[in-house]
């Protein structure tokens, strides 16, 4: 891996494509953002275990991300951080609406319309499209999740103009032609099959049908979806998702207020005024402690995926959630269960938990990865750790901790252009008040142990809870 | 895989040029390996190459591909190694050379965005044996790398009988 890898793979988004109903994130941000930190390292950590994040001390935030909401001269809003230091602007947007609102003849072709877009543009075929890209030193992607079409233009400021003329071509002008077309659906193809081996797919999937059946978001592309999907389910979906009355737009970097709103009028003021009417989706009632699934999967390892009922994260209950969180299972090696179920016992190599929030559903989610002869074990030490903190809550330690890190580490999400583009665009996605970004850490070092324990009693209950294992696990009766 | 030089091991500016070169055959969906087997062919719904120019005692380079519903590797990895051969014995077109030189030089200033990748582009860089003077002239270094510098490089590495190749495949007996 050389240095420069990871600068270029920001760039090229086209690697992100985000297969919308094969793997649908999470709502951007909000979650990843306020509970997590700690979680990404989790889940990031390597399984031999030398993740020892480093923990500032009394890390106060003394430096405000001075962001400013703006409105174009054509009307557009979009909230603004100039900053001049390093020659480049980035821009984020989404259109609410995604994967989820996709008529049933039309499922999966949101995520390809999202990846077309960049797949040639007016007079520029796929290749000349992506060459003049390259020409440009930019990057320019599209990405479709449960909940709505995301955008992302990152370019020097040398080519700033340019840049923003391919993304105005993108979005006006695609030409969603079939030869492009053709090549991302034998991708696509590929990938439903061989889904069928991998373990967190199947894992998420049966999680789904068992707690939220017959909701859009337990939906999953099938070959027969794919093969209907055309040019003109392309053209539909863009008509009625990429409007103006649906746009939220953040821009970070070297581009000044005026720069900003005239690049945003010329990008996206020739689109729709409104989009059709997004199609009511109902708010999931997540169901609460099914029978365990055992899904067979013949590997050595064994996949553990739990869900439970969440909350949004507009409740008043949300910051304090993601202190509790992280001291179950949010904090790496901070949280009890890594401690005991890893640590203290070897049963797995990480396991974690973090809240889930799309606009729809909320549930809390944990995963644990363990060699089939050790699931057992591991889940009986998971279940008795969420038994104990749920009748005993968490010391006044644990909270302390848990609030230095959340609150130290925070300012590591704000150290460059790109990032603090990705924390405030998800703030603006989740609803968020401007300034949040700025009282975060205030309203998390406000969070007493009482709320904490409150939290506990409403949501860690370990009844809640619905397993499910994929893999060969030894001494497991599946329940369904 | 190919063994190759690194930033450490190479003379004058091989390891750029090599950068360069595997940029040009693989690194982007605009390149050599994406262009004939995934667009122009069909064979593969993936495919690449990419160069680690930055191990102590030499680099190395990997050319892969993942092959399309009903493809066999074997023939796969023919239709790799003719684009490998095509792209010695042509060269990289001037435009190729172009957008992959200020391609990869406008990665430094993209670096300069994130203090992590700042820290570790010179950390590893210093680590390895290279001076400030050669991280601070690396995309001018980029810049001036020649169109012979980059065959002479991807002719001396892309030789087969100094490779290795993978194949992954399912468990004997597993269904599709």
């Amino acid at each position: 891996m050389n240095w420069w890898a990871a600068a270029r793979s920001a760039l090229s988004f086209a690697v992100l494509r985000a297969r919308s109903n094969l793997a649908c994130r999470k709502r951007a941000g909000s979650v990843a953002i306020l509970a997590a930190l700690a979680l990404a390292a989790a889940f990031a950590s390597p399984p031999n275990g030398v993740s020892a994040e480093p923990r500032p001390e009394q890390a106060q935030t003394t430096h405000g991300v001075p962001v400013r909401r703006i409105v174009s001269p054509g009307g557009l809003e979009a909230w603004l951080v100039s900053d001049p230091s390093v020659p480049m602007l980035t821009l984020r947007a989404y259109w609410r609406g995604g994967a989820a609102v996709e008529p049933s003849h039309l499922t999966g072709a949101t995520g390809v319309m999202a990846d077309m877009l960049t797949e040639g543009a007016g007079n520029l075929d796929a290749n000349a499209f992506k060459e003049r890209l390259e020409e440009l030193n930019m990057g320019l992607g599209f990405s479709a999740s449960w909940d709505g079409v995301g955008m992302s233009v990152t370019t020097l400021t040398e080519n700033r103009d340019a840049a923003f003329e391919m993304a105005r071509l993108a979005l006006m002008s695609p030409r969603f032609d079939e030869a492009p077309l053709a090549r991302i659906k034998r991708q696509i193809e590929v990938s439903i099959r061989a889904r069928e081996t991998n373990a967190g797919y199947i894992a998420n999937l049966a999680l789904d049908n068992a707690v939220i059946p017959g909701h859009p978001y337990a939906r999953r592309i099938e070959l027969a979806n794919l093969q209907a999907i055309n040019r003109a389910s392309l053209m539909e979906r863009k008509n009625a998702l990429l409007a103006r009355d649906r746009l939220l737009i953040t821009i970070v970097g070297d581009v000044d207020a005026a720069t900003a709103g005239r690049l945003i009028d010329s990008t996206f003021g020739a689109l729709p005024r409104a989009g059709a009417p997004l199609p009511p989706i109902p708010q999931a009632s997540v169901r609460t402690g099914q029978p365990m699934i055992v899904r067979r999967l013949p590997q050595p390892q064994s996949l553990i995926l739990f869900v439970a009922p969440g909350i949004q994260d507009e409740d008043p209950d949300w910051i304090p959630l993601a202190v509790a969180n992280y001291i179950l299972g949010g904090g790496g090696f901070s949280s009890r269960l890594m401690d005991q179920v890893r640590e203290e016992r070897g049963l797995v190599y990480g396991i974690s938990t973090s809240p889930s929030v799309r606009d729809f559903s909320a549930e809390l989610r944990g995963s644990a990865q363990t060699e089939n002869g050790d699931v057992a074990q591991a889940l009986e030490v998971t279940r008795a750790e969420m038994r104990r903190l749920y009748q005993e809550g968490p010391t006044e330690a644990e909270v302390a901790d848990a609030i230095t890190y959340m609150t130290g580490a925070f300012a590591l999400s704000l150290d460059s252009n790109v990032k603090i583009a990705s924390v405030l665009h998800g703030y603006q996605v989740a609803g968020r008040p401007i300034d949040y970004v700025n009282r975060r850490n205030d309203l998390i070092r406000a969070v007493t142990r009482e709320d904490v324990v409150r939290v506990i009693r409403r949501l860690f209950n370990p009844d809640s809870f619905t397993f499910v294992v994929v893999g060969q696990p030894d001494g497991i009766t599946p329940t369904q | 895989m190919y063994s190759s030089v690194s930033y450490t091991t190479d003379r004058g500016r091989e390891a750029h040029a090599l950068d360069v070169a595997m940029d040009i055959l693989g690194g982007s969906d605009t390149s050599r390996l994406y262009r004939a087997l995934v667009e122009e062919r069909g064979l593969a719904v993936g495919a690449g190459a990419s160069a680690d120019t930055s191990g102590v005692g030499g680099g190395s380079v990997t050319v892969y591909a993942s092959p399309s519903a009903g493809v066999e590797l074997a023939s796969l990895e023919g239709a790799m190694d003719e684009v490998v051969a095509r792209f010695l014995a042509e060269g990289p077109t001037d435009a190729e050379l172009a957008r992959a030189k200020s391609n990869l030089a406008a990665t430094a200033i993209y670096a300069r965005d994130s203090q992590e990748q700042l820290a570790y582009w010179y950390g590893s860089s210093l680590a390895e044996g290279e001076t400030l003077e050669e991280i601070l002239g690396w995309a001018e270094q980029i810049r001036a790398v020649t169109r012979e510098e980059v065959m002479t490089i991807a002719r001396r590495t892309l030789t087969l009988n100094s490779s290795v190749t993978g194949y992954l495949l399912p468990e004997e007996g597993a269904s599709e």
